[in-house]
């Protein structure tokens, strides 16, 4: 599939999967909006110096930094820290994962738990289990080591998981 | 390093494992009960997420170019220098063209005998009165 040569062509190809990056990372529709025009205004005034190629990682790039520096302005999101003795297994007596998750209505539950997350590692787990980017293309898009997407990865989910238990 | 194998688990769930570390795991997960609760716990999670249902993006409209967007401040500074120049460039026009020139008598007498002169038939001789 050859790259996109226009702003409106990345919109009718990728728009989708922006705005569902940026819903799940931001947690409203307005804000997931502005964020994913913002994205499209930057590839539009972006297209003219792109180098054909790795579309999708430049694509994502852009996305990242736009977050970034939407995050940055606001400030405002919640985060919550790294519990003590985080490697530590998950008690044998906690109910089942699936058990527990089947009496969980996914979708507002969710993404108030992912919200809960600090923005690096829910960006990870949003862009690896709601935007379907494999280890590489997360470590490129947002420009950090591979273990790193790896440890954002598991610990994100780790943290989830306590959250909606 | 921890004996259990932490974030393996994960990048074991999403196909990340390759080499040394599948090995590793495909010979310490069978045994280890720790483990295979925390794997269950991690795919717990990762089906969460990804049973959120894909939103349709609204239509999010032609982005406009913005504008270059000049502080006020630089906005007010230019234009003090603006009204500043034009005002001393209206001024010294202003001087230039109604300053009067000041010329004696003497210099007026001088003028008139060096064109008579050159004219001496075209140009009366000055009043006596008048040297």
């Amino acid at each position: 599939m050859s790259d996109p040569t226009t702003w409106e062509e990345v919109a009718r190809t990728h728009g989708r999967r922006i705005y569902n990056y940026a819903y799940r990372l931001t947690g409203n529709p307005a804000d997931a909006a502005d964020l994913s025009q913002e994205v499209l205004l930057r590839v539009r005034t972006g297209l003219e110096r792109y180098t054909p190629g790795l579309f999708e990682a430049w694509l994502w790039r852009i996305t990242h930094n736009c977050f970034v520096d939407g995050y940055r302005k606001q400030k405002r999101r919640p985060t919550v820290a790294l519990p003590e003795q985080f490697d530590r297994v998950a008690a044998l007596s906690s109910p089942a994962p699936d058990v527990v998750l089947a009496h969980t209505t996914l979708g507002e539950e969710v993404q108030d738990a992912l919200m809960g997350l600090s923005a690096d590692f829910r960006e990870a787990v949003v862009l690896c289990d709601v935007v379907g980017m494999s280890y590489d293309e997360i470590a490129v898009s947002i420009d950090v080591p591979i273990g790193t997407v790896r440890s954002r990865i598991h610990r994100g989910r780790r943290l989830l998981r306590e959250a909606l238990a | 390093m921890s004996e259990h194998l932490g974030e393996l688990l994960s990048a074991h769930l999403d196909g990340e494992l390759a080499g040394d570390e599948l090995g590793m795991l495909n010979g310490h997960l069978p045994g280890c009960e720790l483990c295979q609760t925390e794997l269950a716990v991690l795919h717990g999670a990762r089906s969460a997420l990804r049973s959120l249902p894909l939103l349709e993006a609204p239509d999010l409209g032609v982005p406009e170019i913005k504008a270059p967007v000049i502080p006020l401040h630089r906005v007010r500074r230019v234009a003090a220098v603006a009204a500043v120049a034009f005002v001393a460039f209206a001024g010294l026009a202003t001087f230039q063209t109604s300053r009067p020139v000041e010329v004696s008598l003497s210099d007026v007498t001088e003028i008139q005998l060096e064109l008579q002169q050159d004219a001496p038939t075209l140009i009366p001789p000055m009043p006596a009165d008048s040297q």
